[in-house]
């Protein structure tokens, strides 16, 4: 037997190693902040390794770095890098100041990477898996933390849930295709005539509801709030990106390639599920008073508008979702940054009316959190807006018109709470003083997602354009 | 020669000086920058009217104003015989009241303001008189209004004052409202709103008739213009049933009175009815309608002023009264009749105005009636003039007043107009209603023995030279402007209606000498008999007129109520807009239907929020259930769909 | 592209973008020099006014096309282009939105203590985004530039408003926010339909489906009739007035919801010439309605800027109403009146403002004889008092005049209800007047010392255009013209609406 051609899984293969490195030097580091540092040259290292790597296929197909694959990774990788700016100092004040936080990170990672390169649905899972693993350890990372470790527990149980109905899907499609490779079902399922199956169509359903757990769509949302609320905000800002994002590859790929011409059939579930998540999402993110329970709802909120690309299919319906969660990436995370900042020695800062009078004592923080509040809005000339703008382009173009007023209600309901944080800061006194944790890799973290925020939101056609070229080869 | 640009801009000059350098430089010498600018458009006046008599009228465009696709309007100038009535009306009346003024103001902390006013008001009125489209005409005819809400809350402190004024303002708007939707029409249906060239083409729409849908009503077009026009004239000269605010008016300093609410602003709709009477020419129901309203007003202003006694606010019914006498005129078609007595008018009614100004300076501001009384032996000047002002009102034969109402009767009951006999007998009766107010007014300040208190007594004077003089000026207008229009019955020329012919036309009434001597025996009649009723009832000693007003208590109190227009206006329009304003819209359709709406949903919104939020309980048996049905759901949907 | 305009530099590029660069200047100024932030905003802002002037002095009045134009690619996978342009019905608004920049920081130089920094920097970022919505000839560009406006707005009215600064912020900010979204959907909608482009310019030479016209005539409506704004979309309108600050009251009465009206000769009319020759019945009903409506609902003001705001209302029912008329004296007199209404409006806010820093106190019942202790005060309001009611020889007339015109020409009906509005604005003007400035001198103003020579500078502006348009309104009519004309052109030039349109005009002329 030959030796396979695994030059396309070289970044895999080089993040594996950083990450195991990683683990490994935490024995002998002291300091924890070298290992930071060692994370994001990690990064650096494998996005390198990517652009210069070689797209194609390996293992007869089960793994496949295309355009669509690299572009998923990049957001991965971004937000790994900004997750770790703004761990740095957040973990030193929680006293969890550990190595393996950054290898977890790591870890998570090489499994979202995985998942976007899946050509086949075992591989898919894997990388799964491996990606979840890494986060519910995560999520209940602060040991002494009941919150935290009920998170975590939650959060496991319920994958756990969610992972039987993928592996039931997978199981269900393998009984009636005889094969998990993704185009190989599609071409099963085209030269069959088994499309309209009802097995087919159980086993396509079966894939939404573990996607849509992923995703944290409604109603498989139910664990997104309690965990994101519990979890370390620097993994509620990590998983509300990274392995949603994730999902959306996943998604995105079974059901473009193994179910692309079942989408009449699927389109009809999706409508309601993207509805539905919008709704809830942006309507319980209005009664809130904790800020990372607002953004859980808000990041629930967000995947419905990412649906809509999904929803509206063809390659600009791909495009629009990509280019949506690369710009989210950055505004979520810029959030979290600002989030993150409030939290000092012996102050949570987590409830909303901690924001009060903000912009006084701290105008740059303010008016960070101003621009991405009004991103997440969708409220130009910040990224946010081009976002939306895209995936209405790509709904109306597919004919869904009506879909794209309802997303725009939705995202005029979402001004309320979005606003009701820039209102906190600008426009209360502040009641006592508040602290800011602030440290220079929290600035930087910032600084790059605010100048992105804004950047894309006037130029966007870098961005657009890389989305459009991932798809090329989809 | 463009001279006659100085005539509006003199004043205009004059306006802008006092009010931008009038209270911290000017101050007390800002009568001398009014009064010299008005004299000198009273000396261009003169000379441009000296051109007009030798047929040197002017007509031309100074520049174009407004211009909108076909709608073109210019600020544009015309000088004919009617302009040129209305210039030594207005210019000379001015003159001597802002001379007058600079005595009666004397000390006033506004001093510069009012002159000001009274600058930017002859400019106005100037302005409404040169005028020659429609639109211009409209300018000057809301400045004047304006200047006269200035000039009656000129007192701003008072409040019945800057009422005054608000209502004022606000019932001109009425019949502004009409007035301006008429110089629509005519635009609409002409094309164009210059005076020659509406007034040439005007006869194009005999015949069209305009309907006006939802009502289900046609309506000669040259009538419904007219009729909108004449909604202006009602406000501006306070006709029925807009004639409230006239009274109220004279809150404002007498100057005022004597020049806007008696001389000149009130007459502009007389003005205009006569400028445009190639319009209501053409249209009889029009036609009758002026004259009804002008008689029926001459008749109402006259009843109230029979039991009033504050002296302006008769003097300022007799207005009223006189100028539905000028509408009476012009509804029979004797336009040059109707302007003849608007000539006379301002120069008597000016008149009685500053004698009543002169009394109330020696009275130091009372101007009830009952407290007064043998002021003649006080100040004979003025009771002098105001006597010959009266008696020219009154009609008595050979002052001004008697020929310009001789022919105005004369013609009411010889002319071709249908309710002409019938406005000629009202008329006739407000002749005698007419003198015997003056008249009463006469013996009940100047005649009998002083009523009020001791110290007022002690006050009295006669008011100086420089009101007094001009009180004697306008004293020989008064009594001589009416010489030239001495009617050919009595020998005289009719110079004033041949000098207006060109521009009004003439109206020859169709009746014998013997039946012409007879309308003027039965008017002296009227007017001596009015005199003389007065003479009984007031110069004697007793209290006949008490008795009377018992007697006829009823008509008495609604005389003096002035038939509660007021307080009708009040109840049907004031206060219904007002309670709407605050219970229907404040309080229900924006309160409750629109903000219910827009606060309603977000709170709807939030409420739901707060209910959904509880399905998050923290269980995580629960979090799979909802997982587990949701599955269910979406499969048994896609699967009941297929 | 080489830039095709007389003066050589992309001058409407340097207007946008100026205010913005000051606004950055700021932004590195220490919090402490309050003097030299206050100084840049002054300076920055009359630059931007001065660059304005050779709009107004070079502009070419004979031709309908769009000047100074500008035309770059940016974002070329959507089609979109940098494109800017005015022609006679927007240069105006640039120009009024630079001056107007200018009275604002004027009048907020002692009003505003706090914040002042961010304050400075949202009002000239405002100044960019609105001569941006004015100028920009492509939609994307110009949603942005609609939407932008709405940050440091909410913020103006939020932070530096009044007690119930916060309910009308958002408010105004939900409410905009709302119409707009829904234009967004409409604006891409268009894009499919004509041709994958969001130049407006190509879009309004297209014909569309009558259907589709409906329903995009709705939608845009949408936004602009929130903005304008129209009965009954109006409520947001006095709450955000009333508690914003001087300057946030002016550039939202002078230039803000000049907007709304704007979008429709922009956009509305043109692109859905035969919806809008359709709906011009329900347009004009709501109109007069409005005109009607707000100007009653004056009578019950008890507060100073809110009894102004719901003048607005009043009078920018008239402004809808010269639009929909649909005729030249219509458009062009509605045109007018928002200029009017700008300096008219603007000039009563800056009034306000000016007792207001005295005082603190917007009740009308707490003033009282102030004409006795501010005479010159009192002299400047009484000025733009007879101007909003439309006294002949100042600007409102003009403007009004015209409008019932048009509007009477369209429908004797619409024309003479507009009217009456004419006369209970009288009513509730002077008797706003009456009780602020009339009367025995109230306790609470006795000793006010009268205007300074700041704040006079920022008045006589406005008292200069309010003679200048009402005395000699052809300097600006004559702007209008050409696009007037080739407005109209557009509107009727025929299509299946027509018929429809004529028979609903006829049941009510």
């Amino acid at each position: 037997m030959p030796m396979p051609d695994i030059r396309p899984l070289v970044p895999e293969i080089v993040m594996a190693c950083l990450a195991m490195l990683v683990l490994i030097l935490d024995l002998v580091v002291k300091r924890k902040g070298i290992i930071a540092v060692i994370t994001m040259i990690s990064a650096f290292v494998v996005f390198y390794a990517l652009f210069g790597g070689v797209r194609g296929e390996a293992f007869s197909g089960m793994f496949v770095s295309d355009g669509y694959s690299v572009f998923f990774k990049i957001i991965f990788l971004i937000s790994l890098v900004l997750t770790t700016l703004i761990s740095v100092r957040y973990i030193e004040i929680e006293k969890v100041n550990f190595g393996e936080y950054y290898s977890l990170m790591l870890f998570s990672t090489l499994g979202m990477m995985v998942m976007a390169s899946a050509g086949d649905i075992i591989v898919l899972y894997l990388g799964l898996e491996l990606m979840a693993l890494s986060v519910y350890v995560l999520a209940g990372f602060f040991r002494h933390d009941t919150r935290s470790n009920e998170a975590s527990l939650k959060y496991f149980l319920l994958g756990a849930f969610a992972s039987a109905f993928l592996l039931y899907a997978t199981s269900m499609i393998y009984g009636l295709t005889g094969t998990t490779n993704l185009r190989a079902i599609a071409q099963y399922l085209a030269t069959h005539g088994i499309e309209d199956n009802p097995a087919t169509m159980l086993s396509v359903m079966l894939f939404v509801v573990a996607f849509g757990f992923k995703i944290a769509a409604a109603p498989f949302h139910m664990w997104a709030p309690d965990v994101y609320e519990g979890a370390p905000t620097s993994v509620t800002a990590f998983m509300s990106v990274g392995p949603k994002a994730a999902g959306f590859a996943v998604f995105g790929r079974v059901f473009l390639i193994a179910f692309g011409n079942l989408q009449i059939n699927w389109v009809g579930i999706l409508i309601p599920i993207a509805i539905l998540t919008m709704a809830v999402g942006n309507i319980i993110a209005i009664s809130q008073t904790n800020i990372k329970r607002m953004l859980a709802y808000s990041s629930i909120a967000h995947a419905g508008y990412a649906m809509i690309g999904l929803v509206s299919g063809g390659s600009e319906g791909v495009a629009s979702m990509m280019n949506y969660l690369f710009i989210y990436a950055f505004m979520n995370i810029g959030a979290f940054a600002v989030v993150i900042m409030l939290r000092t020695e012996g102050f949570k800062g987590e409830n909303i009316t901690d924001y009060e009078g903000l912009a006084k004592s701290h105008p740059l923080a303010s008016a960070l959190m101003l621009v991405f509040m009004f991103s997440l809005t969708g409220i130009p000339p910040t990224a946010g807006f081009v976002g939306k703008f895209y995936l209405f382009l790509a709904a109306v173009n597919a004919g869904y018109t009506w879909l794209a007023v309802v997303a725009v209600l939705f995202s005029a309901i979402s001004a309320y709470f979005y606003l009701r944080i820039v209102m906190f800061m600008y426009m209360k006194e502040p009641k006592g003083e508040v602290k800011l944790s602030a440290s220079s890799s929290t600035g930087i973290a910032l600084a790059v997602t605010a100048t992105a925020v804004l950047v894309i939101g006037v130029l966007p056609s870098g961005v657009i354009n890389m989305a459009r070229a991932a798809v090329l080869g989809f | 020669m463009d001279s006659y640009l100085l005539i509006p801009f003199l004043p205009l000059a004059a306006f802008l000086i006092n009010i931008l350098f009038g209270r911290k430089l000017i101050r007390d010498n800002a009568h001398w920058v009014s009064i010299l600018a008005v004299l000198g458009s009273w000396v261009v006046s003169v000379i441009t009217v000296e051109g007009v008599l030798h047929g040197n009228t002017v007509n031309r465009d100074l520049y174009a104003w407004i211009s909108s696709g076909g709608f073109k309007v210019s600020v544009g100038f015309l000088i004919d015989p009617l302009t040129a009535v209305m210039l030594v009306v207005v210019t000379t009346c001015s003159s001597l009241i802002h001379i007058y003024s600079a005595g009666y103001m004397h000390g006033d902390k506004g001093y510069y303001r009012f002159f000001s006013y009274l600058s930017l008001f002859t400019f106005s009125m100037l302005m409404l008189v040169m005028a020659n489209n429609f639109l211009q005409l409209y300018f000057g005819w809301e400045a004047v209004g304006l200047c006269s809400y200035f000039l009656i809350g000129f007192w701003y402190e008072k409040k019945s004052a800057s009422d005054a004024g608000k209502k004022a303002f606000i019932v001109n708007r009425f019949g502004d409202f009409g007035f301006g939707i008429g110089v629509i029409m005519i635009f609409l249906t002409l094309g164009t709103l210059h005076y020659d060239a509406v007034f040439a083409s005007v006869k194009n729409l005999i015949g069209q008739t305009v309907t006006i849908h939802l009502l289900g009503v046609q309506i000669d077009l040259i009538t419904f213009i007219a009729l909108l026009l004449f909604c202006g004239a009602v406000g501006k000269s306070a006709q029925l049933p807009l004639h409230v605010w006239l009274p109220d008016a004279m809150e404002g300093p007498t100057p005022v009175s004597a020049l806007i609410h008696a001389a000149t602003m009130v007459t502009a709709g007389v003005f205009m009815v006569a400028r445009c009477n190639p319009i209501f020419s053409l249209s009889p129901v029009a036609m009758n309608v002026v004259a009804v309203v002008g008689a029926v007003t001459a008749l109402f202003a006259g009843t109230i002023a029979l039991v009033q006694n504050d002296i302006k606010r008769i003097i300022a019914y007799s207005t009223v009264s006189q100028l539905g006498y000028m509408f009476l005129a012009c509804g029979v078609g004797a336009y040059t009749a109707g302007v003849f007595h608007l000539y006379t008018h301002a120069f008597f009614k000016a008149l009685l105005f500053l004698c009543a100004g002169s009394v109330m300076h020696a009275m130091a501001g009372e101007l009830d009636l009952q407290k007064m009384g043998g002021l003649k032996k006080h100040m004979p000047v003025t009771y002098w003039t105001m006597l010959i002002a009266s008696l020219s009102i009154a009609g008595v034969p050979g002052f001004a007043g008697f020929f310009s109402k001789d022919e105005i009767l004369w013609l009411a009951y010889s002319g071709p107009s249908p309710v002409g006999k019938f406005v000629w007998a009202i008329g006739t009766f407000v002749a005698f209603l007419t003198a015997f107010y003056s008249f009463r007014l006469i013996f009940r300040v100047f005649h009998g023995k002083f009523r009020g208190s001791h110290e007022q007594e002690h006050h009295l004077h006669e008011s100086p030279k420089v009101m007094t003089v001009p009180l004697m000026l306008l004293c020989v207008g008064a009594v001589a402007s009416g010489w030239v229009g001495v009617p050919q019955l009595l020998g005289g020329g009719a110079h004033f209606t041949e000098f207006l012919k060109p521009v009004l036309g003439h109206l020859e009434g169709e009746g014998t000498r013997s039946e012409e001597w007879m309308v003027m025996a039965i008017s002296i009649i009227a007017g001596l008999s009015g005199i003389g009723l007065a003479a009984f009832v007031y110069l004697r000693e007793g209290d006949l007129a008490a008795k009377i007003a018992q007697n006829f208590s009823f008509v008495h109190r609604v005389l003096w109520n002035k038939y509660y227009v007021d307080e009708l206006y009040d109840a049907v329009i004031v206060k219904p807009t007002i309670w709407t304003a605050k219970n229907v819209i404040v309080g229900v359709t924006d309160g409750k239907i629109i903000e219910g709406v827009v606060n309603g949903v977000p709170r709807l919104i939030g409420r739901f929020s707060s209910r959904l939020r509880n399905i998050q309980t923290g269980m995580v048996q629960q979090y799979a259930a909802v997982m587990a049905i949701g599955a269910f759901f979406v499969i048994a949907a896609v699967l009941l769909w297929q | 592209m080489p830039i095709e305009n007389s003066l050589g530099f992309p001058v409407l590029s340097t207007l946008i973008f100026l205010p913005v660069v000051g606004a950055a200047i700021i932004l590195l100024i220490s919090r402490k020099q309050e003097s030299l932030i206050k100084s840049v905003a002054l300076l920055t802002s009359i630059a931007a006014f001065l660059l304005s002037i050779p709009l107004f002095t070079d502009f070419d009045k004979s031709t309908h096309l769009m000047q100074f134009v500008e035309k770059r690619q940016w974002i070329p996978s959507w089609n979109i282009m940098y494109s800017l342009g005015v022609d006679g019905i927007s240069v105006l608004f640039v120009l009024l939105s630079t001056l107007v920049t200018i009275l604002c920081v004027l009048i907020s130089w002692n009003a505003v203590k706090t914040k002042m920094k961010e304050f400075y920097i949202s009002l000239l970022i405002l100044e960019g985004a609105m001569i941006g919505v004015f100028c920009s000839l492509d939609f994307f560009l110009f949603y942005i530039f609609w939407e932008a406006m709405l940050i440091p707005m909410y913020l103006l009215i939020g932070v530096w408003g009044g007690p119930n600064r916060v309910y009308a912020a958002i408010k105004f900010f939900l409410y905009t926010l709302v119409g707009s979204v829904l234009m967004l959907v409409g604006i891409i909608v268009l894009y499919f339909y004509g041709g994958r482009t969001f130049d407006i310019l190509q879009l309004a030479t297209r014909n569309y489906p009558y259907e589709l016209q409906f329903w995009l005539f709705w939608a845009f409506f949408a936004a602009f009739a929130v903005k304008v704004p129209m009965f009954p979309m109006h409520t947001w309108l006095p709450d955000a007035h009333t508690e914003a600050p001087t300057a946030g009251s002016v550039v939202l009465a002078a230039v803000l919801i000049k907007m709304g009206a704007y979008g429709f000769l922009r956009f509305s009319i043109p692109l859905f010439p035969e919806a809008a020759r359709a709906m011009t019945v329900p347009m004009m009903v709501l109109s007069v309605i409005a005109i009607i409506y707000g100007a009653i609902v004056c009578l019950a003001q008890t507060d100073l800027k809110r009894l102004i705001a719901y003048s607005s209302v009043s009078h920018m029912g008239f402004v809808t109403l010269g639009i929909f008329a649909m005729n030249v004296q219509g458009l062009e007199g509605g045109i007018l009146q928002m200029l009017n209404h700008g300096v008219v409006t603007g000039a009563l806010f800056l009034s306000v403002g000016v007792i207001y820093e005295r005082t603190h106190s917007r009740e009308i019942s707490d003033y009282g004889g102030v004409a006795t202790v501010l005479p010159i005060y009192a002299a400047f309001f009484m000025v733009f008092t007879l101007a909003s009611i439309g006294l002949p020889g100042l600007n409102g007339f003009v403007g009004e005049f015209l409008i019932i015109l048009g509007g009477f020409t369209a429908s004797k009906w619409a024309g003479a209800f507009a009217a009456t509005g004419i006369i209970i604005g009288a009513a509730y003007m002077l008797w706003l007047y009456q009780r602020v400035f009339f009367l025995q001198t109230n306790q609470k103003v006795a000793g006010l010392h009268d205007m300074n020579m700041r704040e006079i500078i920022t008045l006589v502006p406005m008292i200069v255009l309010v003679f200048w348009i009402g005395i000699y309104p052809n300097t600006f009519l004559s702007f209008m013209h050409p696009s007037v004309q080739h407005l109209l052109e557009r509107v009727y030039s025929g299509g299946q609406g027509a018929t429809y349109a004529g028979q609903i005009a006829g049941l009510i002329k």
